[in-house]
């Protein structure tokens, strides 16, 4: 069943589509924008090549733009653009004939660990890589959300900015930016959660 | 799940709190380079523009056909109506009903209408096939030729577009509407006025030259590192990432590899490479042939000393392998005129 956020997400998600497909100027910059920076990062991250990475999200980009008549907002909008882009880069390796780069999780190095375990204690070289495991997780975690809870999510908490001064970046009222919110922390914690137990994070060891 | 659920229930997720630690922690996402953001936009943005002109043709299609079925439905009943009314034929004995179906415009491939010297196709997965005149070739597959500096092949895009490929190019063809020049030279005619709607985008690795309807020639050459683009007609917009710069006809930019952008209104010499790729001109008069000579080469045109009677002369070439020199010679040889070129003009004289 979907979650209300699922659903305000999908509804925003098709109103943005119908714009974009109208021709909406401010639509396709609002969907290039929103999109792209976390679409070549998630690429880049997978192929460690820039040139290539570029290509990989034109492409994926230029499809979903070519066949946004054919999105019927069951998923998020970057749910249905990633779907495309992961196509892309399975093509790209089958092209290529290389294999998905192996990410090798060292439990031993890692150890336990549990969601309260605090940042400010982490020091030497495995908290040191378990920093930048986190660190990757929480960005492709931002990635994935919807672009504008990602915004509002690193505004209010890492630049500290008020909920006024994100409204107004958002171009919303104040309570709707709270509403986006809450929105967005529930979308955090829900993909955060759901990538916890396969990067060996947040699950129980 | 609660917002104050806190950073212990591990089957819950982070709190607010732990939401909060974990961004400072992980600090701001990395910035995607501005300049693969601007390149990637421009090559999304003419896709979407692509898409929206499909997307309001298959509507105006789908209302049309709509109106066309009640239209036909109306028809129908009437016919029926009448048809029972007289009882002079049984119900479903109409004949004579087509099925009419619309097909998108979905022109997937180039097609070479002329080939000189040695010209291969490379697919995307590396297959070489030597290109002959007639063939077709598929969007991304690039295509390299060899030779020297006089045309080598000549392209028809899906757009109507004539693309005229120098010698020691490679180019790939990226969709209907989008090349990228790696290196070499071509000469594109878009076959249409400004602002008659779609455009071709050649991207090259230093920079992206968009027409606005018209008629020029780009060169990229890895080696230097510098990027031509030179207008006969319309206006080309080049575009590096945060300026754009525009040429109208006459008009070069020249990209230098410090970055520097430098403007001006060279004079073609008449042998230049792509001027022998011309399309032929049907009949005119003289002058019209002389004015046309010299715009294509970018020079003034001076013919002071040319009897008015003797510029009204009809001249025709149908011949299309000739240099714009060599059809300049053609064309004056039986007249009683000459022809130099002298600070950057066309002078026509009578021959002594």
């Amino acid at each position: 069943m979907e979650s209300p956020t699922q659903t305000d997400t999908t509804f925003e998600d098709r109103v943005l589509a119908r714009r974009i497909l109208a021709g909406d100027e401010e639509a396709f910059e609002e969907f290039f924008d929103g999109h792209f920076p976390a679409l070549y990062r998630f690429v880049l991250a997978r192929l460690k090549e820039p040139e290539v990475s570029r290509d990989i999200v034109q492409s994926a980009l230029c499809k979903a733009v070519a066949r946004l008549e054919t999105y019927r907002a069951e998923a998020s909008l970057a749910a249905w653009v990633y779907g495309i882009c992961r196509h892309e880069i399975s093509n790209h390796r089958r092209r290529t004939g290389r294999a998905p780069a192996m990410v090798e999780l060292v439990e031993e190095e890692m150890g336990p660990r549990s969601a309260g375990s605090p940042a400010s204690q982490m020091t030497g070289p495995a908290e040191s890589l378990e920093r930048k495991e986190v660190a990757e997780l929480v960005h492709s975690t931002l990635d994935e959300l919807p672009p504008r809870y990602g915004l509002a999510l690193e505004w209010k908490y890492i630049d500290g900015l008020p909920v006024r001064e994100i409204a107004q970046r958002l171009k919303v009222s104040p309570k709707a930016a709270e509403s986006i919110l809450t929105r967005a922390r529930q979308a955090f914690r829900d993909r955060y959660q759901a990538s916890g137990p396969e990067l060996l994070v947040w699950g129980p060891v | 799940m609660s917002e104050t659920s806190n950073g212990n229930n591990l089957g819950e997720g982070p709190s607010p709190d732990e939401i909060g630690r974990l961004l400072r922690l992980a600090q701001r996402r990395p910035p995607v380079p501005p300049r693969d953001a601007a390149l990637v936009k421009e090559a999304v943005r003419a896709e979407w523009r692509r898409a929206v002109k499909a997307h309001r043709r298959r509507l105006t299609y789908t209302w049309g056909a709509r109106g066309l079925l009640a239209a036909a439905a109306v028809v129908l009943v009437v016919l029926n109506l009448s048809l029972h009314r007289v009882n002079q034929r049984p119900e479903g004995s109409v004949r004579g009903r087509e099925t009419v179906a619309w097909l998108p415009s979905t022109a997937s491939t180039a097609t070479v209408e002329a080939v000189t010297g040695s010209v291969v196709g490379v697919s995307t997965a590396g297959a070489a096939v030597d290109l002959q005149a007639g063939d077709s070739v598929r969007w991304g597959t690039s295509v390299e030729t060899g030779g020297d500096g006089s045309p080598q092949a000549t392209l028809r895009l899906g757009t109507g577009a004539r693309v005229v490929l120098g010698g020691d190019t490679r180019l790939r063809l990226r969709s209907r509407s989008s090349l990228f020049l790696h290196r070499g030279a071509l000469y594109l005619d878009t076959g249409r006025g400004v602002g008659s709607g779609a455009h071709v985008e050649l991207w090259t690795p230093a920079g992206v030259v968009r027409d606005v309807g018209t008629r020029f020639e780009v060169a990229f050459h890895p080696g230097e590192r510098k990027l031509r683009a030179q207008v006969r007609e319309g206006v080309v917009a080049l575009d590096r990432v945060g300026e754009t710069h525009l040429a109208t006809a006459g008009e070069q930019l020249e990209l230098q590899a410090d970055g520097r952008v430098v403007r001006s209104s060279p004079c073609l010499p008449l042998d230049h490479w792509y001027l022998a790729a011309l399309e032929p001109r049907g009949e005119q008069s003289l002058e019209e042939f002389l004015r046309w000579v010299a715009e294509e080469c970018g020079c003034g045109l001076r013919t002071d000393s040319v009897p008015q009677g003797l510029l009204q002369t009809r001249v025709y070439l149908a011949a299309t392998d000739l240099s714009l020199k060599e059809r300049l010679e053609s064309v004056l040889l039986g007249l009683p005129l000459a022809y130099t070129v002298q600070d950057e003009e066309l002078v026509i004289e009578p021959a002594r």
